[in-house]
């Protein structure tokens, strides 16, 4: 028997409660899998499920249907202890950096917890020294250690919530609009840093985002999501050249273009 | 005589955020102010209102219709404010006060620089929202900010700063904080509502593809200067300092293929 996908959402329901009946459900009949290594988008406007997803995926919220799978195993069936450590896999990374991070813990703690939290404990000086480097690597300079999260750029808040997120050396990296809330320049450093830190470590991707240049630059599959069901799926590419469903050329339509005569002709 | 027109415009809070900006901006035109973060750009629109932070010294002169905003007492500007020039900011949930529905908020602009009585100010609050394509106006005047989208919201605000037909409307990244998906059509109702009411629109952005949609010229900042001013096409076309080309840049590496079926 071959291994079983790193990550499979089968058929995943999630109904908000005290909604009222004819409201449709948040998320229906949403299935994939995810493989070692790859970058999978998930796109759609606001409200078409997309956060949803990734709450489900972590168990923030609980389903009405179906299971998620994370290496074959069924997350449902564990215990709340084994949950916690088995999630360690799967790293999250949010769209506000200065709302994710605590505002008054210094970088070192920030993100050193994930180490803190994690079986065993490191001697103070080997803590700090792994937290140093990654910080350091993710392009953050050094002498940040101390200082605490408002004192950064968005971009640099964005690349020490990252450090925090690789530090649990997750097999999964799960970015909810981690690039919305920056500008053009900066996006375009912190998607360079996500694709070259995945590929570096082998890592799969899980990139939930409305900004399809952004989608278009760093994954290889996307899944579009409308009013909460998948309409289409398939390589970035093909989905974006040659769309299959009408969704999706709406939100491909919408994108603005740095062109003065193609935008003016929309 | 250009309808705002600044000389040696600055404002320092402590070092110069913004540095002897020179501008004419025309009546009618949608004019753009590029930049990155840091830039400058958003100290500017608040130095033109009057919004600076505490402590902030503002000099040179700003004219609009002639008339000198620089060094006018608070309750001057505040006269002017949202009458003459109103200004949409990034985050519509944040504009709007989450404790007051929808129609007071409107009406209330009416109310002080129109001494509009409640119906007549109902009745305009609504048709403005019918304007800027708002579904069922009547409904949402009763609603409160959090029962609206963040397309609708940002809808409202704009409703709002167009109530009294301004000269001029200073946009703040008015998208930036929206849904991609509804980007494109929040900035089409900005400009054609503000085309059919005469009102000027100056447009701050990082993002190069807000400017092709919507500007007729645009000045590029760096470091609180103005590093080039040009007209759409040519800004587009030939840029000449390096500020712009590498926000031409940024617009561009982010770019889609062509939908070819």
């Amino acid at each position: 028997m071959s291994a079983p996908p790193l990550l499979e959402a089968r058929d995943l329901a999630v109904r908000y409660p005290r909604t009222p009946a004819e409201v449709p459900p948040a998320l229906e009949g949403v299935s994939f899998t995810l493989e070692r290594g790859e970058r999978l988008a998930v796109v759609g406007e606001s409200g078409s499920g997309k956060t949803t997803l990734a709450r489900a995926l972590l168990r923030l919220v609980p389903l009405a249907a179906g299971q998620v799978l994370l290496k074959g195993e069924d997350l449902a069936i564990l215990d709340p202890a084994e949950l916690r450590e088995r999630r360690r896999a799967m790293q999250m990374i949010f769209q506000d950096p200065l709302a994710s991070l605590d505002p008054r813990m210094r970088v070192l703690d920030i993100v050193a917890e994930p180490l803190d939290c994690g079986p065993g404990r490191l001697p103070a000086g080997e803590r700090r020294e792994r937290v140093r480097a990654l910080v350091e690597s993710m392009g953050v300079p050094g002498n940040a250690l101390a200082r605490r999260p408002r004192t950064f750029s968005g971009g640099q808040a964005q690349r020490i919530a990252i450090a925090r997120a690789l530090i649990a050396a997750p097999d999964i990296l799960l970015c909810d609009e981690p690039v919305a809330s920056l500008d053009l320049a900066t996006r375009r450093q912190v998607l360079a840093l996500l694709r070259a830190q995945c590929e570096e470590r082998g890592l799969a991707l899980l990139f939930i985002s409305h900004d399809l240049p952004a989608v278009y630059q760093l994954c290889d599959r996307v899944i579009v999501l409308y009013r909460g069901h998948v309409v289409e799926q398939g390589p970035v590419r093909q989905v974006f050249t040659a769309p299959a469903h009408d969704y999706t050329r709406r939100l491909l339509s919408a994108v603005l273009v740095p062109d003065p005569a193609r935008a003016r002709a929309r | 005589m250009s309808l705002l027109a600044l000389r040696d415009f600055s404002v320092s809070l402590g070092p110069r955020v913004v540095d002897g900006v020179d501008l004419d901006i025309e009546a009618g035109e949608v004019f753009g102010i590029a930049g990155t973060s840091g830039s400058g750009k958003s100290q500017l629109l608040l130095g033109l209102l009057g919004l600076s932070p505490p402590g902030a010294v503002v000099t040179g002169s700003a004219r609009l219709d002639g008339r000198e905003l620089v060094g006018l007492p608070e309750r001057e500007l505040a006269r002017l404010r949202g009458d003459r020039i109103a200004m949409v900011f990034q985050d519509p949930m944040t504009a709007l006060n989450p404790y007051l529905t929808i129609g007071t908020q409107l009406t209330e602009v009416l109310r002080v620089h129109r001494r509009l009585r409640p119906g007549a100010a109902r009745e305009r609050a609504a048709a403005m929202l019918d304007a800027v394509h708002v579904p069922d106006p009547g409904r949402r005047l009763a609603q409160y900010p959090h029962q609206l989208s963040g397309g609708q919201r940002q809808r409202v605000v704009i409703a709002m700063a167009l109530l009294c037909e301004p000269a001029v409307l200073l946009a703040d990244e008015p998208t930036t904080a929206l849904d991609a998906t509804v980007q494109a059509q929040i900035l089409d109702v900005l400009v054609e509502s503000s085309r059919r009411l005469g009102t000027t629109v100056v447009i701050v952005t990082h993002d190069f593809g807000v400017l092709a949609a919507v500007a007729s010229r645009a000045a590029v900042m760096r470091a609180g200067r103005v590093v080039e001013v040009a007209d759409i096409g040519t800004l587009f076309a030939g840029p000449r300092h390096e500020a712009t080309r590498e926000l031409l840049d940024a617009a561009r590496e982010l770019g889609l293929p062509t939908v070819t079926a």
